[in-house]
């Protein structure tokens, strides 16, 4: 991925590291709109950071619902997602420091 | 499983063929997972409308991803690298379609440059109009005079301004440098209603034309300026020789500024209209009966055109009640300038003309590209076949061949392009008329040449990859054939489509041929062979203004020609035969008003019907007395049909004031055009007539006289005139202009079109004998004789022959009507020319398939069985 991502790619992305993650169950996780969640999961997926994996099929019969499926991190996305923390945490601090100077 | 809503389902299309089924079925999960949280009264669900937009848009974001990675370069890489491998093929199809698309962009720069484009330098072009005096008993479009051009620019409310020109030819420069030009004589108002800005100077203003005789000023077009002062900026004030007067030049006219006038030669000098020359007994500022005033007006803002005609209507009534030879006037007006309404009505004609052709010619360029690239499907059928069963998706394969149609169009596109920047060039040198405005193709050219490449990719590129990407896997896999019923009716309909071209611009060509031939050899009705013309400017040399003395020294001029050897006879006229213009005046008999017709007419001087060899038929010709005489004259034979039938002319009066005795009837000629059937014509005597361009004809006794010897003639008069000569048979040929150079082009299209329908047959027959070797290999071991193979192949490519001689013959009537202006002694609907193009082209069919349906009869049992 060549551009850095967006903080709605790092929520989505800290959501699927959260393990068995579902599109409707990334909604209403992050609290994202539904039309940005589905666009940005075929996004992450197409940028080999996110990889869909299908529900087995025994266990979706057995809740009685169709099988569902899950997208969880590659070893590209992880590391992504570790640098976009990394990023948000410097981001913070500097802005803490910018307002802690013109709040002083 | 839950139903997905219908919005969903639809944008399912969207997403690319191998994603598509998970896709539907991960949505079910979802709306089913939707379900149940609401059924649980989970908070912050999504609604309906809002998730099936999220699905719509991840749909669409696959689909458009599935586009651009799913390879397009990858598709063009791949396509550049097949259309080489197959150079010979595809640079065919690139060359055919570069001609056809190249035929269509020049044909556009001409429609572009005299239709579309508004001139060059106008400000604000839209606003202008062009207005036009007509009569309620006898429509027409015709110019105004000075008081009503003065009336008009009162009188209409809706108009800002009125500006008018009249063109003329004028003869500027001193001795050796002196040249003739076109010129216009302009109001004051003409640059600033136009909005033009001077390349240096400044341009003509009311205050120059404010009263007759004022304004000895000159404004020169950019490219005089160039060329006689090199672009110096001193030349604003110097002056400049234009007929015998020298006028100040006070601007020069911005580059690319020809006036409003789209045809005719582009005008070098405008000089204010205060400065034209007195006419005989007439005064051209007072006399409401003169017609020498081209007018255009821009409209107010804010005025529209039906705001506009309430005001040319009140207009009319003014100029009715200003004076009594305004009877049933009315001001009519065209929006925009360039060409007036009849001269737009002519060039639509010949414009549909050459749109059909290039038309055709397009179609038979994409018919041959279709059936080339048909063939290059066929031969790669094994490698679609792999791929189709390796799992790629037939989309895939149909938009693979479409990026090789549209990149071998490209190539195409790319060969046109210099073609289509020389049209200027080429339409100069292939039609008869001059133009003022440049042909040069713009922006639009362009736009349309890239719109017209696509449109041929599409034509000729989706039927072949259409069927070849349709073709059942195993069929193909197993006895490489290819496409199946669809693909053999494709190839079937390419032939007919292209011997149907073939027929109707074969159809089309021998009619203009034979229409060459029969003009050729009509008798013009006087003798061309023998005269050359020499055109004597006398009227623009300005030297030139006596009638009297004019007349003294063209008749000491022509008794010198006499005498001379090698002339046998010399006359002049006003106007000659084919090479001239075409002036028509209006004339009826005597007492009968009611038949008033247009009749070509000429002015002539004494000897002129011995010079020319128009034979007298009755009467007699006019005599050396008479043309200083204003009484009588000479009518053709089918004027005389025309107002006294069945009885004899001489004697007889032309009604005007004070009239004009019949002492002569002339045998009809050709005056126009050798392709103009002869036209009522009057010969007026010259004399007293204020000469503009005199035309001297020299019969030589066997054969036309040198041009050195006619114009040693003519200089004998005025060594300083410029003067051009013709030989009247060039001329009478070039009358032909159109004819001939549309029979050359339809020719050429036509053998194009046979030719590559032959080889379309030829291919089409070959490939059909080869997919039935098997079964033709049955047959002979069965016992079929030869000869019954040869029917079986042949008689596909009979039906198939029938169907496109007669689709072509209908498309053939279409031709002949557009080209019925050009056409002389042949009819539209000939069915001669039908038999034989029909004929013609269904023995070349029949013998383009013969060889390869002979070739499969005698191809051995076994080997074929075991193919």
């Amino acid at each position: 991925m060549p551009r850095s991502l967006g903080i709605s790619s790092l929520r989505l992305l800290a959501a699927v590291q959260g393990g068995q993650a579902y599109g409707l169950d990334l909604i209403t996780r992050t609290g994202l709109p539904a039309g940005t969640v589905y666009p940005t999961l075929a996004r992450l997926r197409k940028a080999r950071l996110v990889k869909a994996r299908w529900e087995d099929q025994r266990k979706a019969e057995a809740d009685g619902r169709p099988r569902r499926r899950y997208y969880e991190l590659t070893p590209e996305g992880e590391a992504q997602l570790a640098q976009g923390m990394e990023r948000v945490a410097q981001a913070s601090a500097a802005l803490k420091e910018l307002a802690g100077d013109s709040g002083a | 499983m839950l139903r997905l809503p219908l919005l969903v389902r639809i944008a399912s299309r969207l997403v690319p063929g191998h994603q598509r089924t998970e896709w539907r079925e991960e949505w079910g999960a979802e709306y089913a997972a939707l379900q149940s949280a609401r059924e649980e009264g989970v908070d912050g669900l999504p609604g309906a409308a809002s998730f099936a937009l999220a699905a719509v848009v991840q749909a669409w974001w696959l689909f458009r991803e599935g586009w651009r990675v799913d390879g397009i370069v990858q598709d063009v890489r791949y396509g550049l690298r097949t259309i080489l491998t197959d150079w010979r093929l595809t640079s065919i199809s690139a060359v055919t379609l570069a001609l056809g698309i190249g035929a269509n962009g020049v044909l556009f720069s001409l429609v572009n440059g005299l239709m579309f484009r508004p001139p060059a330098a106008v400000q604000a072009p839209d606003g202008l109009v062009q207005l036009g005096r007509s009569y309620d008993a006898a429509p027409r479009w015709d110019n105004f005079s000075w008081p009503a051009y003065r009336a008009l620019g009162e009188q209409v409310e809706a108009l800002e301004g009125v500006a008018g020109f009249a063109s003329r030819s004028f003869v500027i420069g001193d001795g050796s440098a002196s040249e003739p030009v076109m010129g216009q004589y302009v109001t004051g108002s003409f640059f600033q209603l136009l909005g033009i800005a001077p390349a240096a100077g400044r341009v003509i203003l009311p205050s120059d034309a404010a009263s007759p005789g004022a304004g000895r000023v000159v404004v020169i077009s950019h490219r005089q300026w160039l060329r006689r002062f090199g672009g110096d900026a001193g030349a604003v004030g110097s002056a400049l020789t234009v007929g015998s007067e020298s006028y100040e030049i006070i601007g020069v006219a911005p580059a690319g500024f020809t006036g409003v006038e789209s045809l005719g030669s582009e005008p070098g000098v405008w000089i204010p209209v205060s400065q034209y020359p007195p006419r005989d007994g007439v005064d051209l500022w007072t006399s409401w009966g003169l017609s020498w005033l081209t007018v255009l007006g821009r409209l107010d803002s804010g005025q529209t055109e039906t705001e506009l005609e309430a005001s040319l209507e009140s207009a009319s009534r003014y100029l009715r009640q200003a004076s009594s030879e305004n009877l049933d006037i009315r001001v009519i007006y065209a929006g925009g300038v360039g060409l007036d309404p009849e001269e737009r009505a002519e060039a639509a004609i010949l414009t549909g003309v050459i749109a059909l052709i290039a038309a055709l010619v397009l179609l038979l360029a994409c018919a041959n590209a279709a059936s080339i690239a048909m063939v290059r499907a066929a031969s790669r059928q094994s490698e679609l076949n792999v791929r189709l069963a390796l799992g790629a998706a037939r989309s895939r394969l149909f938009r693979q061949m479409m990026v090789e149609s549209v990149l071998i169009a490209g190539m195409a596109g790319l060969l046109a392009t210099p073609i289509i920047g020389l049209s200027d060039r080429v339409l100069s040198a292939l039609f008869p008329f001059t133009v003022a405005v440049s042909l040069t193709p713009d922006t639009r050219v362009y736009l349309v040449l890239a719109l017209m490449t696509l449109a041929a990719a599409s034509v000729f590129g989706f039927a072949p990859a259409w069927t070849a990407s349709r073709q059942e896997i195993s069929f193909g896999m197993r006895l490489g054939r290819q496409g199946g019923r669809f693909g053999r009716r494709m190839r079937d309909g390419l032939v007919v489509s292209q011997l149907s071209l073939s027929l109707a611009l074969l159809i089309g060509a021998l009619l203009l041929g034979r229409s060459v031939i029969n003009a050729r050899e009509a008798d013009p009705g006087f003798n061309a062979d023998d005269v050359r013309t020499v055109f004597l400017p006398l009227g623009a040399s300005g030297r030139y203004g006596d009638a009297e003395t004019t007349h003294a020294a063209l008749a000491a001029m022509l008794g010198q020609a006499r005498e001379t050897p090698g002339i046998a006879a010399a006359a002049v006229s006003t106007v000659a035969p084919i090479a001239g213009g075409h002036p028509r005046a209006s004339v009826a008999p005597e007492g009968r008003e009611g038949d008033r017709v247009e009749a070509d007419v000429v002015s002539i001087g004494e000897d002129y019907f011995h010079a020319l060899g128009l034979g007298i038929v009755r009467g007699r010709a006019l005599l050396a007395p008479e043309v200083e005489r204003s009484d009588v004259v000479v009518i053709s034979e089918s004027t005389a049909d025309l107002f006294w039938p069945g009885e004899d002319p001489i004697g007889r009066r032309l009604s005007g004031d004070p009239g004009w005795e019949v002492v002569g009837m002339a045998a009809d000629a050709k005056m126009r055009s050798l392709r103009v059937n002869p036209r009522p014509t009057v010969f007026f005597p010259i004399s007293g007539e204020e000469l503009g361009t005199v035309a001297l004809h020299l019969r030589g006794p066997t054969g036309p006289p040198s041009e050195a010897l006619a114009r040693g003639v003519a200089a004998g008069m005025d060594p300083q005139l410029p003067m051009s000569t013709i030989h009247l048979r060039d001329a009478a040929e070039a009358s032909l202009g159109e004819t001939q150079v549309f029979g050359l082009l339809v020719g050429a299209f036509a053998g194009l079109a046979i030719a590559l329908a032959v080889v379309g047959l030829y291919g089409l027959v070959s490939f059909d004998a080869s997919q039935r070797v098997r079964e033709i290999g049955i047959r002979r071991a069965l016992g079929a004789p030869a000869a019954s193979v040869v029917g079986l192949v042949m008689r596909r490519v009979i039906v198939i022959t029938s169907i496109g001689l007669m689709l072509g013959s209908v498309l053939g009537v279409a031709v002949s009507n557009a080209l019925r202006g050009m056409l002389f002694g042949v009819g539209t609907s000939d069915p001669r020319t039908l038999v034989v193009a029909a004929t013609t082209l269904a023995a070349t069919a029949i013998l383009a398939a013969l060889q390869p349906a002979l070739n499969a009869s005698r191809a051995g049992v076994v080997s074929s069985l075991n193919a």
